[in-house]
């Protein structure tokens, strides 16, 4: 696997922050002074792929990072940003939740022009939509794994019969 | 949160569009909701599909909201944007929130917003990245330790800078006897320093 954010995960470079699942980190190609990101430790290339209790981990310590860089960098305002596949500016292989903070005139370019659509687009577009969201709201179950416990009775046995076979 | 009286609450409901429209008194094309949240689309959209995931409850910014409803938002945003995937065949999804007007913040109720992408397409919201040196990560990681312990309630302190012979700068000063376990340099010192990097010491005193 060859991640260059992992390996930075795995060097703790730049690194402010870590927990079990995620990691707060300083980017090395940043946007703006005092961007910083949030991430999963363990490798995951788009955002469908990141479990469910780490998705809303990464977002509840973005939100405090955000109060962070808000009190230590005097900065005005923040922008959360997740660039999901190559189509929205991903760069890396790697999840990475972008907390950016913001002053009036930093010459940052987070906008974009509006687009104008008539009722009928926005409609189908509405139908379409609302007739996949059967899943959404739904929170994912923790794996469980009882395969485990199978083992182990496999490896007494075998230490069993190789006990009785020595038996003379 | 401030506690805000019935009346004053249903006030500023009335005075917010979002709530409004959470409430069922404004129109607009819902795509998705239960008791905490709501999604719909929005009529300015960057990309046809571009949804707003809101609060139902009134949340001017991020920073108002509890660790359990922002979780669970990033979770509804998730979930929406492999929709969005799913129906319109997008490439990628864009996920974005502005806190503050500085931040782009348009609307006096916080919401996420999940925009469909395509290669090429021209719904930016892909910024230039510039590339740190070591010291400029250093610079950073020293502004924010204090501010991120506080807030999170751990912290990993940025290393020590390594006294290098090259440089032109005088090493750190040792006090002999007078070891401080856990003294950092605090950002002012870092300026003192001889250091190109203006835009990162201004942005870490404030100015």
């Amino acid at each position: 696997m060859n991640c260059e954010v992992c390996d930075r995960i795995k060097n703790k470079k730049g690194i402010v922050y870590s927990t079990e699942k995620i990691s707060v980190m300083i980017p090395e190609n940043a946007f703006t002074p005092g961007h910083l990101i949030v991430l999963p430790n363990e490798h995951f290339p788009i955002l469908e792929a990141v479990p469910d209790k780490i998705i809303s981990e990464m977002f509840t310590a973005a939100n405090k990072v955000g109060v962070a860089v808000f009190e230590a960098l005097g900065a005005q305002g923040t922008n959360i940003l997740i660039q999901n596949g190559t189509a929205a500016g991903q760069e890396k292989p790697h999840v990475i939740l972008h907390v950016i903070p913001r002053k009036e005139n930093d010459g940052l370019n987070l906008q974009w022009a509006p687009k104008q659509m008539n009722e009928e687009e926005m409609s189908t577009i509405e139908l379409k939509i609302k007739d996949q969201v059967g899943s959404v709201g739904i929170i994912e179950e923790e794996k469980k794994e009882p395969v485990e416990e199978k083992e182990v009775e496999e490896v007494k046995e075998d230490y069993l019969t190789k006990s009785l076979e020595r038996i003379p | 949160m401030e506690e805000l009286t019935p009346e004053q609450q249903a006030q500023m409901r009335q005075q917010c569009i979002f709530c409004q429209i959470a409430d069922g008194k404004v129109a607009a094309k819902k795509v998705y909701e239960d008791d905490k949240v709501l999604a719909v689309l929005d009529i300015n959209p960057a990309n046809p599909g571009h949804i707003l995931l809101l609060p139902k409850e009134h949340i001017a910014i991020m920073p108002q909201m509890d660790d359990e409803l922002i979780g669970y938002m990033g979770i509804v945003s998730k979930q929406l944007s492999q929709v969005l995937l799913r129906t319109l065949q997008a490439q990628g999804t864009t996920i974005f929130v502005a806190n503050g007007v500085a931040a782009g913040q348009r609307a006096p109720h916080f919401m996420i917003h999940i925009i469909p992408r395509m290669e090429g397409d021209d719904a930016g919201l892909k910024p230039l990245e510039k590339k740190y040196s070591e010291e400029q990560i250093l610079q950073i990681h020293q502004g924010v330790y204090e501010a991120i312990k506080r807030v999170l309630g751990d912290a990993i302190p940025p290393e020590k800078q390594p006294i290098n012979l090259d440089q032109k700068e005088t090493p750190k000063e040792e006090k002999p006897g007078t070891k401080e376990p856990g003294k950092k340099e605090t950002p002012k010192e870092s300026k003192k320093k001889a250091s190109p990097l203006d835009d990162v010491s201004k942005f870490l005193t404030g100015q």
